[in-house]
């Protein structure tokens, strides 16, 4: 798994054409040595089928979702795949350990460098996935996943009974609905016969003002 | 019959799926399988009807997920008819059948890692053992992920029925529990808790089944059992399905029938009555060979397992009060910071095992030592040594200790071993043994060996293998009788050679009363280990004794390639050279240089009283990182590098204040800090709290998930003028406003501070907040603000 160091200095506050000094640069990179020991990736996905019911009610797999942006996410899907992926309880662990033992900037560090990490192995998961699909004529759209838009974070207790996520790789839910180990990832992915046309997320944000927003100087 | 009877006696066959075959009959996506107990009982029986007419010896009940959590209500009504339906159709068969009382995970994690408690997730198991005992002949834990879950299930089951506990996990192709226990942790700890057969269940195919089973029976000396399913799940056109046939999979059971220990197979996900009737064809005949005992000593944490007898192991002894001015202190405040560094510094310095000692006759030690060990389990992954002369602390904290850890210490008084066995028995774990009793410590070998002897004795009529002794011949300090040393080593050799059990030692001991004790102490460590010594309780911290543990090793021909020998021998090297270069206190902290910043502030020391530093260097260097933060010259890891290396120079002077006679240390200002409840991201709260303490300000941090109520508590006891909350989700924002309201109202005299990534100016304001902190100075700023 490739470990993106420019999207974790992203979330260490680093704008766009910002250098880290060479101080930094060790850092991450003997955290990120440490976190790759820790790192036990385990990922899921199955399809679902699909049906829509009204302008923001989705069926997916037999559980009615209700979501106008989900819905309008799938509009050109025809399949449905429910996905879900985690680096495991290691990296939570990890972060814990240099917290505890007065290493902020390494439970800085690596707490970015495992959120990195999860959206780097999701994307290669998905490549994967594309490849494979593509030769059946299918497209894949990009992930969305429960807590996105106006899809509230408790749909993830329906995508839990409907995706063995908690058996299978070890992902359980918190009674606020947040998922641990929290380096995970869960979301629906649409599959279409037309190639997306999906511009990364950061543009398509209506928050302009977020820290994190890509291509901001 | 009775199932333990039968047991041994022939290999048994559990039966297969019970989900797969619900699914088939109609069972709809996320509708629980328990509820067809009641809904369409005739269905669930029918199925195992089918499994007995395979030739099947022991049904599961249809009550896997059967717990309060997943069902809601009506536990015991389900379980009740789950067992009833299985019991009907083996009483029916016409060969003698079993009925499993079937529990799986909760689905949820627990504390301290996740957010289900110990006694939460005891008290769900107990709910189903009570509603299913009855019917049952035994109780079956399945497809479990986690040691620790298994253990509040275990406990359930043996507290609240007689009946025999089978237990099987679910391993990864690495041969990993979800929770990261490698094969050989979960035999241990499952083997100290008394548990009755021991498998593997569901995962990998019974192929990728194998190899974990052989690897289990190296370690098992319990009986082996193992139910795969029919290959991995596959999806087809949206449906789950298991591709290997009846016969392949007859097959491939037979050959995991055959390994030594393994008494009974069976199936899991996938595996259909068809399934089980080619195995039972196949592996009935398959004759079972009775269990080897595996004598090896071991103890473990969550994660993984240390041997003792190879070659010796450092026990870590730092987090003990006795003689220890700062850990007081730690303990006494509740400074959990401060022990987490003493676990993970001596981790660092190669101890295998760490030793948890908290008795402070000021504290409340029974719960002290539970919070403690539950706490540093959390951040380290070493064995603990539990370390309590109190029956009621052990006791509290061998129930929730994660794994099978080291109990320090039972002696050859009648009382203690009356308290103590007891206690081992039943939670497991490896216990020192003393060699003292009534009459106290001989002065003589022979005397000391006579008390391991009857320890010993005692211990084996309490059911506890000579493999969970571990021996201590007590060292006694050298000053005082010249031949102590000498009495120690000949009792060390004859405990080692004659009755060959395993050894540890407090090493230290011996130099009391001499100067430059560390030299004594090195060359008696090295004397002990050559007379057997498997264990040495020593400072990891201390070159000196590190030198020799790894010179010894090195000699003796216990470190491959003197990997160790080598490792150990250029850290040394080369980390004063990092430190020696002459760098002030002042810059160290600014450019974030922790080693530096330490050795700064104890050269300081020399020449300049401990307040005068802070002020004139540090306050100064921190204010520098601070501005260049706030202006954008500097980054977030830089000034937690600063604030890091800052906060490790405060260190140095707070012992410089200990060894002061009672330095009056300024009043602090007490700021009180919390993720708010339902959250569980603390990277930012961390953060903050850093920061915080390095300006000086006295910071309670009430940790993550914090409800409303417990903020309140905390404010007002502590009369803090300040309270910082931390959000990360938009959901958990709520739980913010809550806790404002609560403080706004019974606590007005208090302000609030908040930050989070999806807070703004705006959101803070509405949820009525007195300061919204953009970011991790912005905090600083305001409470030196406030409290100007």
């Amino acid at each position: 798994m490739e470990i993106c160091q420019s999207e974790a200095l992203r979330y260490l506050g680093y704008r766009a054409n910002r250098q880290p000094d060479a101080q930094t640069l060790a850092l991450l990179q003997e955290t990120q040595v440490q976190l790759e020991a820790v790192l036990a990736p385990k990922s899921i996905y199955k399809e679902a089928t699909l049906r829509r019911l009204s302008e923001d009610k989705t069926e997916i797999g037999g559980i009615v979702f209700q979501s106008r942006k989900l819905q309008t996410h799938l509009r050109d899907a025809d399949r449905i795949l429910l996905f879900a992926a985690t680096l495991g309880a290691g990296a939570d662990r990890l972060i814990r350990r240099f917290a505890a033992a007065g290493e902020t900037a390494k439970a800085a560090a690596a707490q970015a460098l495992g959120a990195a990490a999860i959206e780097g192995y999701c994307d290669e998961l998905c490549a994967e996935i594309a490849e494979r699909e593509e030769k059946n004529g299918y497209y894949l759209r990009p992930r969305f996943s429960p807590g996105y838009g106006d899809l509230p974070l408790e749909a993830q207790r329906d995508f839990f009974k409907l995706l063995d996520v908690t058996k299978r790789i070890g992902v359980a839910l918190t009674d606020q609905c947040m998922m641990l180990p929290t380096k995970s990832v869960t979301a629906f992915i649409g599959l279409a016969e037309t190639p997306s046309c999906a511009t990364p997320r950061c543009e398509t944000c209506p928050d302009s003002a977020c820290a994190y927003r890509k291509g901001e100087t | 019959m009775d199932f333990k009877a039968v047991l041994g006696k022939k290999m048994l066959l559990f039966d297969g799926a019970m989900g797969t075959q619900l699914q088939a009959k109609g069972l709809a996506a996320g509708e629980l399988p328990e509820t067809w107990n009641r809904k369409a009982p005739e269905t669930v029986y029918e199925i195992h009807k089918s499994y007995a007419q395979a030739g099947c010896d022991i049904l599961k009940t249809n009550t896997f997920g059967a717990n309060a959590l997943k069902l809601g209500g009506d536990v015991a009504q389900l379980v009740q008819s789950g067992v009833s339906l299985a019991r009907r159709a083996a009483d029916e068969a016409d060969h003698e059948m079993f009925v499993a009382l079937d529990m799986g995970p909760t689905g949820k994690l627990l504390a301290p890692y996740g957010d289900l408690a110990f006694e939460n997730a005891y008290d769900l198991y107990r709910e189903q053992v009570l509603a299913g005992r009855d019917g049952a002949d035994l109780i079956l834990i399945e497809t479990m992920g986690d040691l620790y879950e298994i253990k509040t299930a275990v406990l359930a089951a043996k507290e609240n029925s007689d009946l025999p506990v089978a237990v099987s996990m679910i391993f990864d192709e690495k041969g990993k529990l979800l929770t990261g226990s490698d094969v050989q942790t979960a035999v241990v700890t499952l083997e100290g808790l008394g548990v009755d057969l021991i498998g593997l269940n569901c995962g990998l195919g019974p192929d990728g089944m194998r190899p974990l089973a052989q690897e289990m029976a190296r370690y098992s000396s319990t009986p082996l059992f193992c139910n795969p399913n029919a290959g991995l799940p596959e999806c087809v056109d949206g449906v789950t399905s298991y591709r290997v046939s009846p016969t392949d999979f007859a097959d491939a059971l037979r050959h995991i029938a055959e390994i030594d220990g393994v008494w009974a197979v069976g199936g899991c996900c996938g595996t259909t009555p068809a399934h089980l009737k080619k195995a039972v064809e196949i592996c009935k005949a398959v004759s079972i060979s009775p269990i080897k005992e595996k004598n090896f000593t071991a103890v473990t944490s969550y994660a993984k397992t240390v041997t003792l007898g190879e070659k010796p192991i450092i026990i870590g002894e730092r987090i003990n009060p006795t003689g220890k001015k700062r850990l007081k202190e730690a303990l006494l405040t509740g400074d959990t910071g401060y022990i987490f560094s003493e676990a993970v510094s001596q981790a660092q310095s190669g101890a295998h095992v760490l030793d948890v000692n908290v008795g402070l006759p000021e504290l409340d030690e029974p719960a002290v030592l539970a919070e403690t060990v539950s706490a540093l389990q959390g951040i380290t992954d070493l064995p603990l040594q539990i370390d309590t002369s109190s029956g009621e602390a052990m006791a509290r904290t061998l129930r929730i200790y994660n794994g099978k850890p080291l109990i320090n210490s039972v002696n050859g008084k009648r009382e203690s071993m009356e308290t103590v066995f007891p206690l081992a028995k039943k939670y497991g774990g490896a216990v020192v043994c003393l060699t003292l009793d009534e009459d106290g410590i001989p002065d003589t070998a022979e005397g000391r060996i006579r008390i391991a002897e009857k320890i010993l004795q005692t211990a084996q009529s309490y059911g506890i293998a000579k493999k969970n002794l571990v021996f201590d011949p007590l060292a006694m300090t050298v000053s005082t009788g010249a031949d102590n040393a000498n009495v120690t080593l000949r009792t060390l050799r004859h405990l080692r050679e004659v009755l060959d059990v395993q050894t540890v030692l407090g090493v230290s001991n011996v130099s009391f009363g001499l100067p430059k004790r560390a030299h004594i102490n090195a060359a008696f460590f090295t004397l002990a280990m050559e007379n057997g010594l498997s264990a040495g309780i020593i400072n990891p911290k201390s070159d000196e004794m590190m030198n020799a543990y790894y010179a010894f090793c090195a000699l003796k021909g216990l470190d491959n390639n003197f990997e160790a020998y080598i490792a150990n021998a250029t850290d040394a090297a080369t980390a004063p050279a990092a430190i020696s270069a002459e760098t002030d206190l002042r810059t160290a902290v600014c450019k974030g240089l922790k080693e530096a910043a330490k050795q700064g502030a104890q050269k300081l020391l020399e020449t300049m009283p401990p307040l005068e530093i802070i002020q004139t260097q540090l306050i100064p260097a921190l204010d520098e990182v601070g501005k260049g933060f706030e202006a954008g010259t500097i980054f977030l890891p830089q000034l937690l590098m600063s604030a890091d290396a800052a906060k490790a120079a405060f260190e140095v002077l707070k012992s410089g204040f200990a060894d002061q006679t009672q330095t009056t240390e300024a009043e602090k200002h007490k700021i009180v800090i919390a993720t708010v409840q339902g959250d569980i991201h603390d990277i930012g709260k961390n953060i903050v709290k850093v920061l915080l303490e390095n300006y000086g300000f006295e910071v309670i941090d009430l940790g993550k998930d914090v409800p409303p109520g417990r903020v309140l508590e905390v404010a007002q006891r502590e009369q803090v003028r300040l309270v910082g909350l931390s959000a990360l989700m938009t959901t958990t924002v709520e739980s913010m406003a809550r806790t404002i309201a609560l403080l706004h109202r019974e606590y007005p005299a208090c302000k609030i501070m908040v930050g989070g990534a999806v807070l703004t100016q705006d959101y803070a304001d509405r949820i009525g907040a007195d300061f919204y902190s953009k970011d991790a100075m912005g905090s600083v700023r305001y409470a030196e603000k406030l409290f100007s």
